[in-house]
């Protein structure tokens, strides 16, 4: 979505991703795992992006940080990124591993993963993490980083800061670890919070709690987040403006009302019927999106959702690639429904 | 911790009793004792049945086995008397430690060349995957492993011979075996010692670099390192901080049993090279049944592999915390 609406206007975006391609060599072949990936993330914005497993949510947070995995490559696009002092950096014009990225990575940009224990080193202390992510972007002491670290942990609702600082991952809980996690992605005070799923490892109360946290750290920083997640309900408390993902593709992006009173793309709607307990699923039990996302390298041609999708029309989506349609502003979806407005 | 360390001593007696029996045991097992070996002739003298006969009183072996146990581990623990060796007709005592000393040296050298080539090896080839470095010490690597040291020995004291004009053989050239130890001593042993360290060494450095290489490859891909990457540090301290620190812990608990066999040294190395090491004497002792020469090799054997694991058991705390925890 190109930045057109006016709210964009008025808030120029932190973050805006155009044309991010993204393709993995595997012994098949190439496969594409991202294909024109547009958005946009302003200051004290939430996005939320949505999708199951395997639909380019996690390749695309990795973009943003410029380090895909290989034998994964950036092809094409550019994602810019407003730092601080004003200047805009295309962050895929950096050399991945160059000291420039180095300088974005944990200092404009934070990034909490989604197993905090897996992520954190087992045989390291939260602190000695925290110290030397300061220390990689800031001339500080480290009598002075451990003050800061002892605060920011006391910020994330640790109790006894002082002494948590001294533990080892496997010493403190989920929740805590996940605290802890965030603290060290903020220690330098980020622009932009890259969250890939940071609630899913964690039980459904430590998962409201740690949402809570990271919505009032948003409301007093007014850094913008972008919040991965395949759980609607994350998504319906703290997003903005929702992007929907189906491999490798954004196939409808909105504010977080328009999705969920007016979704379009019948993936969205599948999505939205998936939820329990919701008005759209109560006649008959959960429904469930036929089939499953397709195994690599085999893209349907067409809409590449057609098989699961119960409104297909045959003879068309399962033959042309379905148009990109804009509502309004960074209203859009991509599909063949309705044909009417074909044209 | 203390506790820990405290407990694991503790432990250690026990095991010690047992493996001191074992041990014994063990040379007791073949039919036969020293002095059928020497009636048959291969001790190279000839003895009469009745010298025999005083002789088995002397050494009593024509007592219980346990009687023989209690005697000869009695004398280790009271008095640190190993007992005599029938063949060399000396004390135990006199004949290993010497040979101890070199052995140990040996060793140790041998361990540091091992760790100090094949770990920056292991690490380049795990951070550069399937590149040309990466194959050619794969192939070294298994050339390394696939030749026998004896064969290697062969190979390099014909090379160090033929091209460097080098006496082959021995840890000194001759002209400073008998003589006491100087600085020319000194340098003659180290212009010897490449030799045993590079043939006993290089098996060990083949299959730790493959160890090693393995153990960063299950590492590298961990999500906490693309989360130290995330936070904007270098390729170089992420893996020197995270990975290599954690994929080094399997090599510390393999100490536990590389110390006794690079004490017990290589055998068949050290006899084609003709080193003064234990491989030899043990090797010659268990021939000959010559019981408390043998059996007091093995027994230190043994007892240097309980304290192998218990070092590498503390080593392994030290370095990882969650071992610490759970003790």
């Amino acid at each position: 979505m190109v930045a057109d609406s006016p709210d964009s206007d008025t808030q120029s975006p932190i973050l805006s991703v155009r044309g991010l391609q993204v393709e993995f060599s595997i012994f098949e072949g190439k496969l594409r795992a991202l294909e024109s990936v547009d958005f946009t993330v302003a200051e004290g914005e939430t996005l939320c992006v949505v999708g199951e497993s395997g639909s380019g949510k996690s390749v695309t947070a990795r973009s943003i940080l410029n380090m895909v995995p290989p034998p994964g490559k950036i092809t094409r696009g550019e994602i810019l990124l407003r730092r601080e002092t004003g200047e805009t950096v295309d962050i895929l014009a950096q050399k991945p591993r160059g000291k420039a990225m180095r300088g974005i990575r944990g200092n404009d940009i934070g990034m909490v993963f989604q197993e905090p224990m897996a992520s954190l080193s087992p045989v390291h202390t939260i602190g000695s993490i925290f110290i030397e992510a300061v220390q990689a972007h800031r001339k500080v002491g480290r009598a002075e980083a451990r003050e800061m670290a002892i605060a920011a942990m006391a910020d994330m609702g640790i109790p006894k800061p002082a002494q948590r600082i001294d533990y080892y991952p496997f010493q403190l809980s989920g929740g805590m670890r996940q605290r802890a996690m965030i603290a060290i992605a903020l220690a330098n005070r980020p622009r932009l919070l890259i969250a890939d799923e940071p609630t899913t490892a964690l039980d459904v109360t430590t998962q409201a709690n740690v949402l809570d946290l990271m919505i009032d750290i948003q409301d007093s920083t007014k850094m913008a987040l972008l919040f991965i997640t395949h759980d609607l309900g994350v998504v319906a408390e703290i997003a903005h403006n929702v992007v929907v993902m189906y491999l490798g593709r954004i196939v409808e992006s909105g504010t977080v009302h328009e999705i969920f009173e007016d979704a379009r793309h019948p993936y969205t709607q599948a999505l939205l019927r998936s939820i329990p307990g919701t008005p759209l699923s109560e006649s008959g039990g959960l429904y469930t999106i036929k089939g499953s996302i397709p195994s690599r390298g085999r893209r349907p041609q067409g809409c590449p959702f057609h098989p699961r999708c119960d409104q297909a029309v045959a003879g068309v989506c399962d033959v042309e690639a379905p148009p990109l349609r804009r509502l309004r502003g960074n209203r859009t979806y991509v599909c063949h429904l309705p044909l009417e407005l074909k044209g | 911790m203390a506790i820990y360390i405290f407990k694991r001593i503790l432990l250690m007696i026990p095991t010690l009793i047992l493996v001191s029996m074992i041990a014994f045991a063990i040379i007791q097992a073949p039919p036969g004792d020293f002095l059928t070996t020497l009636m048959s002739g291969e001790a190279g003298e000839t003895v009469d049945v009745v010298q025999i006969e005083a002789m088995r009183a002397r050494y009593g072996l024509d007592q219980p086995i346990w009687v023989q146990y209690w005697k000869w581990i009695s004398g280790i623990v009271f008095h640190g008397d190993f007992g005599e060796s029938f063949e060399w007709k000396r004390p135990v005592n006199e004949l290993i430690w010497d040979r101890f000393g070199l052995t140990v040296l040996i060793s140790s050298i041998t361990l540091v060349f091992i760790w100090v080539v094949s770990i920056p090896i292991g690490i380049y080839s795990a951070t550069n995957k399937y590149s040309a470095g990466d194959y050619v010490f794969t192939v070294f690597g298994f050339i390394g492993l696939a030749i026998p040291n004896f064969l290697l020995a062969l190979v390099l004291m014909y090379i160090s011979f033929q091209y460097f004009g080098q006496s082959v053989g021995g840890l000194f050239s001759p002209a400073f075996v008998q003589a006491p130890w100087s600085f020319a001593r000194v340098g003659d042993l180290l212009a010897h010692l490449w030799l045993p360290v590079i043939i006993i060494g290089t098996a060990g450095t083949a299959s730790l670099i493959r160890i090693m290489r393995a153990n960063l490859l299950d590492e590298l891909p961990k999500p906490y390192v693309e989360a130290a990457r995330a936070r904007g540090l270098s390729e170089f301290r992420i893996r020197v901080k995270y990975p290599v620190r954690i994929a080094l812990n399997p090599l510390v608990s393999a100490l536990a049993w590389v110390f006794p066999a690079l004490v017990s040294g290589d055998a068949i190395t050290s006899i084609v090279l003709n080193l003064q090491t234990t491989g030899p004497l043990l090797y010659r002792a268990l021939q000959s049944q010559d019981m408390y020469l043998a059996g007091s090799l093995i027994l230190i054997l043994s007892v240097l592999t309980v304290i192998g694991t218990l070092l590498s058991d503390l080593l392994l705390a030290w370095l990882d915390p969650r071992l610490r925890a759970e003790v």
